[in-house]
């Protein structure tokens, strides 16, 4: 029955003349999961979910509060009506309401992309290649080349040049990534003491920019350090499933990533 | 290097090709350095245009052959979709065992709160509180077999 099953996958690959002969299966262990995947369902969801638990009547009453004061936004708006285009520009989707609090429902994070903006490469293309061998060498994982979607006139910019390469992770490799940030990188930093608290973008998204003398840091840069004739700094986006920022700031400490907090201020409640 | 245990560097391209790289990237910076020397004009054109090693990234990149994955017999094909469901089924009912233990944990606390919200608003509003900015202590390290003896302090 199984072995039904693997033969008609099998017949899809090409197959060499002879059998292999050895008794065990020669791909990799797949009996793996990467540390903080780990970390995160043995111990971190279930703390995560008690630390936002909000009973139902108080999300109802968080959400009239909320709505109240969108509308009120939208009432003392003063000036002259904005033209038809900045209308459109001002008009963002708004951020969903968030959900009931749930045994299945705590964040996590969903997607990390790195991200190098090679400015460089609109005089010299080759440029280009460092930044796509340097995330290969970081992630772990090829990288894709981004074209350009808009005309910038100022920087000699025309819309589908090559102008950035990104590596989007999910997965077992997202997590390794943000181990080796959080764990090799971010101490080695000079003068780094972590995110601050108003981090975030609102969404549940946090973006952390490093310029290129931490490139070098990662352990897998050390040995080809040399093979690059421009080094650059990259941006991480961590993409994570909270609605708002301090539920989202709230996961990333879970997994280690430093928060610098500002002197504490007594007596305030806060909606997550 | 031991500090970096699992992360320690170990470099996937061969001996000569690394022995490739140290030259490339001498020879490249000796041209540099004699055009500078040599006093390049304002604003022109840098003279290493295309650099060797940007020869070696594209073969590296785009003309390696990914290797063939290793072929399996009938019967190894067997054993391994029998690891690998045996391997699934292991993880659902790990799954499942933390599944049943949140829903329990997040039903007694709902119970809990309904309780007190019927028993007392002032308590009730007190324990809806929650602290602003919260965070989990840095000293809360992802649980690992080696742990290193001096942890990194951030605010030094």
């Amino acid at each position: 029955m199984l072995g039904a099953a693997g033969r008609r996958i099998a017949e899809l690959v090409p197959r060499a003349i002879g059998s292999s002969g050895r008794g065990f299966s020669t791909r990799a262990a797949t009996g793996y999961q990467a540390r903080l995947s780990q970390h995160y369902h043995n111990t971190l969801r279930d703390d995560l979910m008690i630390l936002q638990y909000v009973p139902p009547s108080v999300r109802a009453r968080q959400e009239d509060i909320e709505q109240a004061q969108l509308q009120a936004m939208k009432d003392n708006a003063g000036g002259t009506p904005p033209s038809a285009q900045r209308q459109r520009q001002k008009m963002r989707p708004l951020r969903p309401a968030q959900a009931e609090s749930a045994a299945h429902n705590t964040a996590y994070v969903d997607k990390v992309t790195v991200h190098i903006r090679c400015r460089e490469a609109l005089n010299n293309k080759h440029h280009l290649l460092s930044s796509l061998m340097a995330l290969q060498v970081i992630a772990g994982q090829r990288a894709e080349v981004v074209k350009a979607k808009n005309d910038a006139a100022p920087w000699k910019l025309r819309k589908g040049m090559p102008i950035a390469a990104k590596v989007e992770l999910t997965g077992d490799r997202m997590y390794e990534f943000l181990d080796k940030l959080v764990e090799v990188v971010l101490p080695r930093m000079k003068e780094y003491s972590g995110l601050r608290m108003d981090a975030g973008d609102g969404s549940g998204s946090f973006t952390l920019g490093f310029d290129n003398t931490a490139i070098g840091l990662f352990p897998e840069m050390e040995m080809v350090y040399d093979m690059f004739p421009l080094v650059t700094g990259f941006a991480v986006n961590i993409s994570t499933t909270a609605g708002r920022n301090p539920a989202g700031r709230l996961l990333l400490s879970g997994l280690n990533v430093p928060f610098l907090h500002a002197r504490k201020v007594k007596d305030e409640s806060f909606m997550l | 290097m031991s500090a970096l245990g699992r992360f320690a560097a170990g470099s996937s391209l061969s001996t000569s090709r690394r022995a490739w790289i140290g030259r490339a990237s001498k020879a490249a910076k000796e041209t540099v350095k004699r055009t500078a020397a040599s006093g390049t004009r304002a604003g022109g054109p840098s003279h290493q245009t295309s650099d060797a090693r940007y020869e070696m990234m594209k073969q590296i990149l785009f003309q390696e052959e990914a290797r063939q994955p290793p072929q399996l017999s009938d019967e190894d094909m067997d054993r391994h979709m029998t690891i690998l469901r045996a391997q699934k089924i292991y993880r659902m009912g790990e799954s499942a065992k933390r599944r049943s233990e949140r829903e329990g944990k997040f039903e007694a606390m709902r119970r809990a709160y309904d309780a007190l919200e019927a028993l007392d608003e002032r308590l009730f509003d007190g324990a809806c509180q929650k602290e602003a900015n919260m965070t989990f202590p840095r000293q809360m390290r992802v649980a690992t077999e080696t742990p290193p003896t001096r942890v990194w302090d951030y605010l030094k």
